[in-house]
């Protein structure tokens, strides 16, 4: 369930020595709203809004996690943060990684946040991506 | 009743933290089939809580593997603790077991009575109690990553396999059993593969289960697995081999074996454990999944895989790897 995931990355939010005390509390805050939304009508609106909180939180932590390892980013984007991931030698996360979140991760991202009239096809993908931004985060927190 | 225990240890924690920490029971994690039974968040201080399970309490290796695959996933300034009955904690401080099977004091932060719930949230809002060898378990958490990295390519690549290597499937298999025919041809590798020239035929736990058939090809793992509705077959093989190729030093694991092991599923997975988890779990312990149903391609794959130890592959160099082979 997309909101059990959302639950569990929070745990690991508010545990990170690289966040500071409000990043903390305001990403945290977004993933509350991935649980709020759970009942909210109609699906497709609720798969939407639950994906924007958690990319919100996502992009927030991503860029926190770099600026904390003070690595330099071409732009504020996903796919950057990966890169500099990548490159940061203290983060357990290399090529292959940044491959398979760029895949699967980035660019159906991008396609739903910026694309007019693109949708969620259903829960399970909800439930795909939040999983996907819980797991790159894991190996960067 | 133990989930019911769970929860309610959570509310008790929770209660005494108050809103700065977060408390989780049953955390799901990404990268986890047995995730910790507590994980406790607030102010940059995390916390991983496990009781053993009544499997755990009578083998202590099997909380061994669960916590040497949260040392890998968690961040490495995690605190582990151990929540556990006072005879259970008993035989860990004695060290009564063989502590490379077993697990030692040092293997947690701390290590906590059953019904201590106060003691356990003062701990989880102390700034005191850290992983003494943070330094370490990092630098062996980059060391996994690269396998994991290996591993997580390759099984990707066994996905595709089917359409890459154009080989239909063999007559053969579709006339036997596909476990069998897989085991077959595995045995047949770890004959030719090993000096000797026997089949080695993994022994103690990796054989007691029938749904998975472990053979030793030089230094590799190599296993044939039956998979079924529940995904049970290959949950087996990741927590076998976290249970046999890792060994944990005071808190801090480290993989036994260079070789990555691989494991052949008789066919696709349709239900149970999603699949994306079980890719990523099996990468965190360095276990591939290779391609699925197919024993027709376990001789290529193998050859792939070993190719790939040498200089790393890239996308684009597969096809003409396999056009080549």
């Amino acid at each position: 369930m997309a909101h059990r995931k959302a639950e569990a990355l929070s745990v690991l939010i508010a545990g990170s020595a690289k966040l500071g005390p409000m990043e903390r509390l305001a990403i945290t805050n977004e993933l509350r709203e991935v649980t709020k939304l759970k009942q909210l009508a109609p699906q497709d609106r609720r798969n939407l809004f639950q994906l924007i909180h958690a990319v919100r939180a996502c992009d927030s932590s991503m860029a926190s996690i770099v600026q904390y390892h003070g690595a330099s980013l071409t732009s504020p984007s996903m796919g950057s943060y990966l890169k500099a991931f990548r490159d940061i030698s203290a983060i357990p996360f290399n090529e292959t990684h940044r491959q398979y979140y760029q895949r699967r991760l980035v660019r159906r991202r991008n396609a739903l946040m910026h694309e007019a009239g693109n949708y969620p096809s259903g829960r399970q993908e909800v439930v795909d991506l939040i999983d996907l931004m819980y797991a790159c985060l894991s190996q960067a927190l | 009743m133990r989930l019911r225990e769970i929860a309610s240890l959570a509310r008790g924690v929770r209660d005494r933290l108050g809103e700065a920490f977060i408390v989780l029971a049953r955390p799901e994690h990404p990268y986890l089939l047995e995730p910790p039974d507590l994980l406790i968040g607030g102010e940059g201080l995390l916390t991983a809580v496990f009781l053993p399970n009544s499997r755990e309490s009578r083998s202590p290796q099997l909380l061994r593997r669960r916590l040497v695959a949260a040392r890998l996933a968690l961040p490495e300034h995690a605190r582990c603790v151990l929540l556990a009955t006072g005879e259970f904690i008993g035989r860990v401080q004695s060290g009564a077991e063989d502590a490379r099977r077993f697990l030692s004091e040092r293997d947690f932060e701390i290590l906590l009575s059953i019904d201590d719930h106060r003691g356990l949230a003062e701990l989880a809002a102390s700034n005191d109690i850290r992983m003494s060898r943070s330094r370490e378990l990092a630098r062996q958490r980059k060391l996994n990553a690269e396998r994991s990295a290996r591993a997580l390519f390759m099984s990707e690549v066994a996905e595709r396999f089917d359409s890459l290597a154009a080989d239909g499937p063999s007559e053969v298999a579709q006339s036997t059993s596909l476990v069998e025919e897989i085991e077959s041809v595995l045995s047949r590798i770890a004959a030719r593969d090993t000096s000797g020239g026997w089949a080695a035929q993994e022994t103690g736990v990796f054989r007691r289960s029938r749904l998975l058939h472990p053979f030793r090809r030089g230094g590799q793992t190599l296993m044939s697995v039956r998979t079924d509705e529940r995904s049970r077959g290959l949950f087996l093989a990741v927590q076998t081999i976290l249970g046999n190729q890792y060994t944990l030093d005071m808190g801090v694991p480290y993989s036994q074996s260079s070789a990555l092991p691989v494991v052949f599923p008789d066919r696709k997975q349709r239900a149970g454990l999603d699949q994306e988890t079980l890719m990523r779990a099996a990468s965190l312990a360095g276990l591939i999944i290779g391609p699925a149903g197919a024993p027709q391609q376990v001789e290529k794959f193998i050859a792939l895989e070993e190719a790939a130890r040498e200089r790393p592959l890239r996308r684009a160099d597969l096809a003409d790897w396999l056009r080549r082979h």
